[in-house]
């Protein structure tokens, strides 16, 4: 498994989970990350993908790390939201905090993730578009009209550079 | 809140059956873990996504009437990208189905394990006349979906034994999908329905409707099916077929909606779907069915209808 | 109060600070906190609703290795959440009163340790009966859940001759609404860390009110409040949910029984259970009009279901009682309030604080009269909209001029979102149609006249010119810390960039209540704006210059002992207070200030599923002068889109006790799929004793949006709902009875 680009040691991730080298296969790749990685941008609000504070990329598409074992991921790549920047997610990220669309900002990371990936597959994505990446992603701050706004921005601006 | 699972990683798709002994299959997770946390027992874990010689996620067959062979191991949104209209009602059903991050781990083939009569992509498939193949330890046989299903939460599928993938016929292009939850997205169903024909000149020709939630298991809804198999869709054949609905359903309450409105919904579900038929002919909003609506006007709403719509308020 | 010619600051859509480290998941919240040697807790809940506690056996769980502390309530020094016996105690002791209450805490060296030390505690109960329907919990023979009975409170309150108005009345409108309780789902669950250092314990767990958990784990440990320190965020989310938590409670308990760090984070389905949730109401009303629409005179009747313990429940009813009038100006009201304890769900604070139960019954009223009367549904609330200046209509006390319902009704009926509802309403296309609906509200900010409401800030400037301001109330998701530091540098001339703001830690923000009551921008706000006056009134005298030389100033400052100042704002009674007896005016704490909003919704209804989308809604906000506008309107949206949500799906289910909704699964809240596409427009305005002419917004704007959502039912099918939420069901069997 590698996580943004980085290939993780097990043994490591083992010892601050407090569980053996063996078992970290079959914990959810949530705990690996916040407690064995201490990556903790991604959140844990209810432990059953029915929020999606806990998305995460594998292999660029979203979901939710709460709902996948590390052991399935083992020759995958993951991103989080730690990454984002450094995959060239700067202008996303920018555009959430212009945009003001971050309040309590618990559900964001996730949020962001799903974005990129549908930024990956969508370049310019329609409301709808963005309706079906983020229907996995709960938000109860900002009545998500802002996220839209954020992710047009992004487009906007990625098709203005590459012309 | 539970510990680490046993997790084993096959690489062959020989492998798995072997290593099915006192464990379950797991690919996708989303509905197996969400039950792990719920407290269900703590088996081994045989995980089906790293089997390097799975089939693709869509193989069409040759000859002049192909099939669709789905892969029952690849996340729900790869199988649609790859079907690319090719089956719409399918295509539907997934898009309403929980959410982006379920879609892109969830399976077909876990859709049909659980055995959940709300499973979304069921009744599509149901409807195209799908046929499961089951992979055990002696190789593999095949079940046509009706018969897979044997009730809530219960499938055809023996010890050692796993889905490897799903084939229907390909579908006509009319065909839709509709479901009504409690929210429009990340909802389990009230119920649903999928339903596919030919229209010839007007003429139903292999009408197949399946409907979710309204019984133990998804269901054919064949009454309703005989009443339009062969008909224009008259007001009276409309009518025939939403009051045969009742009969093919066996619903029951539950904390989503009661079976009382699951009945009605389910008239009304079937009644919007035939008015998605050529308005050309006459069309069922124009018959008053115990479901008339709540309107001092008599006049017809649909679309295309010649009668205009009048004041809507009561 | 604007005594500043130009505000570079105020007015300016300003990004929340901490947005940059959010985005890039940098930001700990108080669950991601992480300390060496840290334990972790678990909380042993009461799986039935009513039950003597007989004993709890602790034996095994405490001898598990690993297992570092198992409390009960004997080892609770005060075993008491409040002041009062029906405040509840920390840990049950003789009985169980709800589904998620908890009995005992486990704090052991892992998650695992301490689930299997949790399933090792015997609990032994003896069943008692359940009151589980507030209508009959104050029956004679309902079992009795406190030593008084099951009366929680009551207010009532009339002004007027109420039967000589309805009898005189042109039109009577009669009837019932009732509204469900509706859970939080602040995305981050409760939780936190604790830690017990030389007899001081300091607890990193989200809080509105971090003041009062201070207070709240001082009686429970036994100790003087300035032996705990309470650091309230950040934190994911509150709306009322960081208010009546116990959290803090628990982990400082833990904390102190191992001296060690322990962490705590609950389940999603524990917070379901447990948390405190919106009151269901059963609201009854009376309204007369004249045929012009004008109200005559109107009765309202409210029952609330608060749960086993008090919580906020008859505080809740004072504001319920407060806004039964609605925001409209007439002779003759009547309120009578009561608050009953139940087995079912706690109750206690929510966004909007039992204005929306009682205003979907007034609005529902108003929207049904102008259907019988023919008039239009946004004149018939302007000819009866309440005036800034006039006397409010059930206490008679002067509101002041910043309200403007007349103007936020004025801009709904302006926008082509009614304007053009007709020609909206002829696109729909078969099974589906359409309608739009308008609602308006109003709701007082701070906790009303005659309660001391009282915020405060400490200010210090270095020598560097850098100024540090301690303020409060807390940062719960609305970055008010953005908004004092607009203030800030605006009233020091300075840039927002010289200043910092410091929330929600009680050893350094001096006591400035909760993040409630809408209270937070227009008291707190005010109280920065003061401490900077007081900086800068002295820079004057001093003849120094903060705004050209502020590194000079402080350093001189510094030099003579004044660098540091304090000030405090304390809320404003109404001016003149009415009806209200001035020995009970906190009982009934009148507002003098109050924010207005009216709301346009477009509806579509499947007349054959049930269906309903709201695909398009306009805000028309009254919330006088914008400090950040970009975050009024998040505001703004998000608290829409929890009004749509208790119109449409949010409902917390208890049967006989039971929780039926105890998950996100069966527990719904709208996804960016139910989300309409929201407009807001604010209305122009200023209030003369907020801080730039601010006054509160964030919890006005969810009222209007379940009565402007049944009224575009109405106006698309016929039927006027009036139970909430407005279920693909309950719409089909209204329209089934209608046909």
């Amino acid at each position: 498994m590698r996580v943004n680009g980085q290939s993780v040691d097990l043994a490591a991730a083992a010892d601050a989970l407090g569980v053996k080298v063996d078992e970290v296969a079959g914990t959810r790749l949530l705990d690996v990350l916040r407690d064995g990685l201490g990556l903790t941008g991604a959140k844990e609000g209810c432990g059953m993908g029915e929020c999606g504070s806990c998305t995460v990329l594998v292999d660029g598409r979203a979901v939710c790390s709460c709902l996948v074992l590390q052991g399935q991921v083992t020759d995958a790549d993951v991103e989080t939201v730690e990454g984002l920047a450094d995959r060239g997610g700067a202008d996303l990220q920018e555009a959430f905090v212009r945009r003001q669309a971050v309040q309590c900002g618990y559900c964001i990371p996730g949020v962001l993730m799903s974005c990129a990936a549908l930024l990956e597959r969508v370049p310019e994505p329609t409301d709808d578009d963005i309706r079906g990446a983020l229907d996995g992603n709960l938000c109860r701050c900002t009545g998500y009209n802002r996220f839209h706004d954020a992710v047009h921005d992004v487009a906007r601006g990625r098709c203005a550079g590459a012309s | 809140m539970t510990g680490p699972a046993r997790l084993v990683r096959p690489r062959r798709v020989a492998e798995v059956s072997a290593l099915l002994g006192g464990a379950r299959p797991v690919a996708g997770g989303t509905d197996l873990l969400v039950q792990r946390r719920a407290g269900a027992p703590h088996h081994s874990l045989v995980d089906l996504t790293g089997l390097e010689d799975a089939p693709p996620p869509l193989r069409v067959t040759a000859g002049p009437s192909p099939s669709l062979v789905l892969s029952a191991v690849a996340p729900i949104a790869v199988v649609v990208d790859a079907l690319d209209g090719r089956f719409p009602a399918l295509a539907d059903a997934a898009a309403f189905f929980a959410s982006q991050q379920i879609r892109n781990r969830a399976t077909i083939g876990g859709n049909l394990a659980t055995g959940s009569p709300a499973a979304d992509t069921v009744p599509p498939l149901l409807a195209a006349g799908a046929v499961v193949t089951i992979r055990g330890a002696d190789g593999e046989r095949e079940a046509p979906l009706e018969d897979f299903l044997l009730g809530p939460r219960a499938v055809d599928l023996r010890p050692a034994e796993w889905i490897l993938a799903v084939t229907v016929p390909a579908p006509p292009a009319a065909g839709g999908y509709r479901k009504v939850g409690g929210r429009r997205a990340l909802a389990i169903s009230f119920l649903d329905l999928a339903w596919q024909w030919r229209a010839d000149d007007g003429v139903l020709r292999d009408v197949r409707l399946a409907m979710g939630s309204v019984a133990p298991t998804v269901v054919r809804l064949r009454g309703a099916e005989a009443e339009l198999e062969g008909r224009r869709v008259t007001p009276d054949v409309a009518h025939a077929a939403i009051a045969a609905v009742q009969a093919d359903i066996h619903p029951i309450d539950d904390l989503r909606a009661s079976a009382g409105y699951r009945r009605r919904c389910a008239a009304g579900l079937l009644r919007e779907a035939l008015g998605s038929i050529d308005a050309r002919h006459p069309h069922p909003a124009a018959s008053h069915t115990h479901l008339a609506l709540p309107t001092t006007s008599t006049s017809c709403e649909h679309p295309t209808c010649p009668v205009s719509a009048g004041d809507i308020v009561a | 109060m604007t005594d500043i010619a130009s505000t570079p600051w105020v007015g300016r859509s300003q990004p929340a600070e901490e947005a940059p480290e959010i985005v890039t998941g940098a930001l700990q919240y108080v669950t991601d906190l992480r300390l060496p040697g840290t334990l972790h807790g678990v909380v042993v809940r009461s799986t039935v609703p009513h039950a003597r506690l007989d004993g709890v056996d602790v034996d095994a769980a405490r001898e598990l290795e690993g297992v570092a502390a198992v409390l009960v309530a004997a080892d609770v020094p005060v075993n008491a959440l409040g002041p009062r016996d029906v405040d509840g105690p920390v840990l049950a002791d003789t009985v169980v009163r709800q589904v998620g209450e908890a009995i005992a805490l486990v704090a052991a060296k892992d998650a695992a340790t301490a689930h299997r030390a949790a399933a090792l505690v015997r609990v032994a109960l003896t069943p008692l009966p359940v009151v589980s329907d507030m209508a009959a919990a104050l029956d004679d023979d309902a079992p009795r859940l406190h030593a008084h009975g099951n009366l929680s409170g009551r207010i009532a309150f009339r002004s007027g001759d109420v039967d000589a108005a309805l009898a005189g009345a042109h039109l009577v409108v009669h009837h019932e609404v009732r509204t469900p309780g509706q859970e939080h789902v602040a995305i981050e669950t409760p939780g936190g860390t604790a830690i017990w250092e030389d007899g001081h314990a300091t607890v990193w767990c989200g809080s509105q009110n971090p003041g009062l958990h201070q207070r709240k784990i001082a009686r429970a440990l036994g100790v003087e409040p300035d032996h705990v320190r309470m650091i309230g965020g950040p934190v994911g989310g509150a709306f009322g949910a960081r208010n009546d938590d116990p959290m803090p409670v628990y982990l400082a308990l833990l904390a102190r029984a191992t001296g060690r760090p322990v962490r705590l984070h609950t389940t999603r389905e524990e917070v379901m259970t447990a948390g405190a949730k919106r009151h269901p109401f059963r609201t009854e009303i009376t309204v007369g009009f004249d045929a012009d629409g004008r109200i005559l005179g109107s009765r309202v009747r409210a029952l609330a279901d608060t749960g086993p313990v008090i919580t906020s429940g008859p505080n809740v009813m004072k504001t319920s009682a407060e806004m039964s009038t609605g925001p409209y100006a007439f002779e003759a009201a009547e309120f009578d309030g009561t608050v009953v304890y139940t087995n079912n769900a706690n109750a206690g604070a929510f966004r909007g604080y039992g204005v929306p139960q009682v205003a979907f019954a007034v609005e529902n009223a108003m929207t049904r009269a102008a259907q019988r009367l023919g008039v239009d549904p946004v004149e018939i609330r302007l000819r009866n909209a309440l005036r800034g200046g006039d006397r409010h209509s059930l206490y008679g006390h002067l509101t002041t001029e910043s309200l403007r319902v007349d103007e936020a009704l004025r801009i709904a009926g302006a926008h082509p979102l009614w304007a053009d509802r007709d020609e909206w309403a002829a696109g729909a296309t078969w099974p589906w149609r359409r309608g739009t609906g308008v609602a308006v509200a109003m709701k007082g900010v701070g906790m009303g006249s005659g309660t001391g409401d009282t915020a405060r800030a400490r200010l210090r400037i270095d020598g560097t010119g850098h100024v540090t301001i301690w303020a409060g109330p807390n940062h719960t998701g609305q970055s008010i810390q953005t908004t004092y530091r607009q203030v800030a540098a605006d009233t020091l001339g300075m840039s927002y960039d010289d200043v910092s703001v410091i929330v929600g830690d009680t050893a350094v923000v001096p006591e400035s209540g909760p993040t409630a009551a809408s209270r937070s921008t227009y008291a707190g706000g005010a109280a920065v704006h003061a401490v900077c006056l007081a900086l800068r009134e002295d820079c004057e005298r001093l003849g120094l210059h903060l705004d050209t030389d502020a590194a000079g100033t402080g350093e001189k400052l510094e030099a003579l002992g004044r660098a540091e100042h304090a000030a405090e704002f304390r809320l404003p009674d109404t001016e003149h207070i009415g009806l209200v007896p001035h020995a009970d005016l906190a009982t009934f704490a009148p507002h003098r200030v109050y924010g207005s909003c009216a709301q346009v919704v477009r509806a579509e209804v499947n007349v054959l599923t049930g269906e309903i989308r709201v695909p398009e809604l306009l805000c028309a906000l009254d919330c006088g002068t914008p400090i950040n506008p970009g975050g009024v309107l998040g505001q703004a949206e998000g608290g829409i889109l929890q009004g749509l949500g208790l119109a449409l799906m949010e409902d917390h289910v208890v049967t006989d006790g039971i929780p039926r909704t105890t998950s996100l699964e069966n527990y719904l809240a709208p996804t960016v799929a139910d989300a309409p596409r929201m407009h807001t427009v604010l209305v122009p305005g200023a209030e003369a004793t907020g801080p730039y002419g601010a006054k509160g917004m964030s919890e006005v704007v969810v009222v209007p949006t379940p009565p402007a959502l049944a009224a575009a039912v109405l106006d698309a099918v016929g039927v006027l709902p009036a139970e909430l939420p407005v279920t693909p069901e309950r719409l089909l069997a209204l329209m089934e009875e209608v046909a």
